[in-house]
């Protein structure tokens, strides 16, 4: 099981990060958010928020999140 | 029998277990609610249970979450929505009259019924002497068709209040001070039970806002009395008749106990990104904010939009603030526009928008990357804004207010002036107009669903059969999350009233291959293996229900996560786990798992064998199901053990 990294973003011309499509995370579709049932946004637990994605990485959670009875998010 | 209240409710509503805290106990459940984003999947369930009509009391659908309609599958949904309430007997209540929890209590909430709502702040309701909770959607569809909910007897938290707020400290700051105190889980496995002669000093929707937010202490409800107040507030609301007194017993007793001293409070905020990181306002006050925000259930009440009206009136926001004011009910507004405060919100520079959930759920208003946000929302964990790097602070009314004026963050009694006292209205709006009643059972019976081009039926799904032969599709490692399954992500999301479509995405992330391979052996079925706390994270039913279609029938794990277990059984997919955790190493992904005598084996023991197929090894596996959730599973999960009972 591969452990996860963070590619560095360069910065664009215009401030916005480049956009390597390949590396588009495929849970939040690069928005870095995703929704449970209920709508409540929380950050992307597949790429950890960076809204990208290396190659050869596990998808795997590097730990286990924190959940309450029902299942609400605490991070 | 001396009983708090927590207890009268539990007691008048049990139908099996025990009332000894841990226990099991099933709960006869009056009310529902749902809201619009869990509410499609319910009527879609009660369609597939073949449900004629709610055998609840009453049971209200709403429509506050999806309604900035940016394209044509939020107005579908509630046309969905709107129809399939008049097919089976439930109110409906239009985009734009408010949000769930307020509206539930001004216009249907009665003292001593339980309400189960497919929202975690569902507990809000709690406020008017009813046990509240919130549950995932297929507990409130079986609720709706007339099913006990199952929970585990809490254990009962009484907290005596004493003493009176001081000026510029409300309800909000209570709450805020007892998560403080205990953080975000403290309050799990319990029922939060408030009594004491400091309730006096609140009237109903001050319980509601201290209510609403136990769901951020983990708790599995909160409880206050019907007294005088909710008395008082249901003449209000021309239903006076719908009272009953319900109080604790003289001397009764209560598992945990502890007491907030009103008169001690202070102005408190949470800080991000976490309900439970509180400090006093004092200590952060001068951070620039970039937004304030008053609305959402947290604090929905007349009297919160009027003090910050008050605090604002004759003055100017500072420069560059938004200031958003989000109404929580139609009937409420109407109240705050016929008194004058919203053109006193407007002058001072206030942005007014419909009446609904929003921004709190982070539909709009989401703020400025980094930027700080002052709201009186309940959940500040990060994103939940719709923001990815947020900054939220959660405070109450007066906080917001006074931070708006100033630009920084302002503990509201250094404002310099006196604290306004603000006048319930004698009358208050009372207009049903836009929460459409139950339809006759005569003319619900030639009401026909309207489905967008985006909603599908969910199809039927066949028994638990006695023997399986079933390849291996995947095998994964630990910690697998229910994002992973399925993702709720944009692509997917679209699609969560189509079955067949959400489907597509089943496992993409763990292996892309994984939908047509399943696809191809639907009808024959397949199992998956995981390691450790198989299906943790965040709620979600599809990750269970769209394997289920794919032909998953069983998932082999070292251990399941709770609620995904549940979702499993629920939908029937038998959970097993392995007896010898090495046994794990046995299996590949491509192997043919064999089971046979299956109704037997599971109801005869916790132990079943499992045979890999051309590979004479045998492995020993447990469930660990009750006799209910076994005839769930033979059924084929519980929309086909509940369409049974239909008959
Ligand atoms: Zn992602």
């Amino acid at each position: 099981m591969g452990k996860r990294t963070t590619e560095m973003i360069v910065p664009g011309k215009g401030g916005y990060p480049m956009v390597n499509r390949n590396q588009i995370c495929k849970a939040c579709d690069g928005t870095g958010l995703l929704a449970d049932d209920e709508s409540w946004q929380y950050s992307c637990t597949v790429c950890n928020g960076d809204g990208t994605f290396t190659s050869g990485d596990s998808p795997e959670p590097a730990k286990p999140f924190s959940v309450d009875e029902n299942n609400r998010t605490l991070e | 029998m001396v009983l708090n209240v927590s207890q009268k409710l539990i007691k008048e509503h049990l139908v099996s277990g025990e009332m000894i805290s841990g226990n099991e106990i099933g709960l006869k459940i009056d009310q529902t609610l749902t809201q619009d984003a869990t509410g499609t999947m319910v009527m879609l369930e009660l369609e597939a249970m073949n449900l004629e009509r709610a055998k609840t009391e009453a049971s209200a659908q709403y429509v506050d979450h999806n309604i900035i309609q940016e394209d044509s599958k939020n107005p579908d949904d509630h046309l969905f929505l709107q129809s399939a309430t008049r097919k089976f007997g439930l109110y409906f209540s239009r985009p734009g009259n408010g949000v769930s929890h307020p509206v539930h209590m001004q216009r249907l909430a009665k003292p001593g019924k339980t309400l189960l709502g497919s929202d975690s702040h569902t507990c809000a309701n709690g406020c008017m002497g009813m046990l509240a909770m919130g549950a995932g959607g297929i507990d409130v569809a079986m609720a709706i068709a007339g099913e006990p909910f199952y929970v585990k007897m809490p254990k009962i938290w009484g907290i005596k209040l004493t003493g009176k707020l001081r000026d510029w400290v409300s309800a909000k700051d209570v709450i805020f001070e007892l998560l403080r105190r205990h953080d975000v889980k403290g309050g799990i496995g319990k029922i939060i039970e408030y009594y004491g002669p400091g309730l006096k000093g609140l009237n109903a929707m001050d319980r509601h806002v201290i209510a609403n937010m136990g769901a951020e202490l983990g708790a599995t409800g909160t409880v206050f009395p019907s007294d005088e107040e909710i008395k008082q507030f249901l003449k209000s609301q021309n239903r006076e008749e719908d009272w009953v007194e319900l109080v604790a017993d003289e001397g009764a007793d209560y598992d945990l106990l502890e007491e907030i001293n009103l008169s001690e409070i202070e102005p408190l905020i949470a800080k991000p990104s976490s309900p439970g990181n509180v400090v006093p306002v004092r200590e952060i006050a001068g951070e620039p904010i970039y937004q304030s925000y008053v609305g959402s259930s947290a604090n929905p009440g007349y009297r919160d939009f009027a003090v910050t009206a008050e605090i604002v009136k004759g003055r100017k926001i500072a420069d560059g603030i938004s200031f958003d004011i989000n109404p929580t009910s139609r009937q409420m507004l109407t109240d705050l526009v016929s008194d004058g405060h919203i053109a006193s919100l407007l002058s001072a520079g206030a942005r007014l928008h419909q009446a609904g959930c929003n921004g709190c759920i982070g539909m709009g208003q989401a703020p400025a990357t980094g930027r700080n946000s002052l709201r009186t929302t309940p959940r500040n964990f990060p994103g939940r804004s719709g923001t990815r790097e947020d900054s939220v602070f959660l405070c109450s009314p007066e906080t917001a207010a006074a931070s708006a004026l100033t630009g920084k963050i302002t503990d509201p009694r250094t404002l310099g002036f006196d604290y306004p006292k603000v006048k319930e209205p004698e009358h208050p709006t009372v207009d049903d107009t836009m929460l459409d009643e139950p339809v006759p059972l005569e003319k619900a019976r030639e009401i026909k669903l309207v489905k967008g081009p985006n909603i599908a039926s969910i199809p039927k799904m066949d028994s638990l059969p006695d023997e399986l032969e079933i390849p291996v599709l995947l095998k994964m490692g630990d910690n697998i999350s229910t994002d992973e399954i399925l993702a709720g992500g944009a692509r997917v999301l679209p699609y969560r009233s189509n079955l067949p479509e959400i489907s597509k995405f089943t496992f993409e992330i763990v292996d892309d291959s994984y939908y047509e391979r399943a696809m191809k052996i639907q009808k024959e079925g397949h199992a998956i293996v995981g390691g450790y706390n198989y299906g943790q994270g965040s709620s979600r039913e599809h990750a269970a229900l769209a394997p289920r279609f794919l032909g998953l029938r069983v998932a082999l794990a070292k251990d399941f996560a709770r609620i995904h277990w549940q979702n499993l059984v629920n939908f029937g997919v038998l959970p097993l786990t392995f007896k010898h955790e090495a046994e794990y190493e046995l299996l590949e992904q491509g192997d043919v798992i064999q089971l046979s005598n299956l109704i037997t084996q599971l109801k005869q023991g916790k132990e079943l064998t499992v045979t890999v197929k051309g590979k004479a090894k045998e492995i020993k596996v447990n469930h660990s199901m009750s006799e209910r959730q076994i005839e769930i599973m033979l059924k084929g999960g519980l929309i086909s053990w509940v369409r049974e009972r239909q008959k």
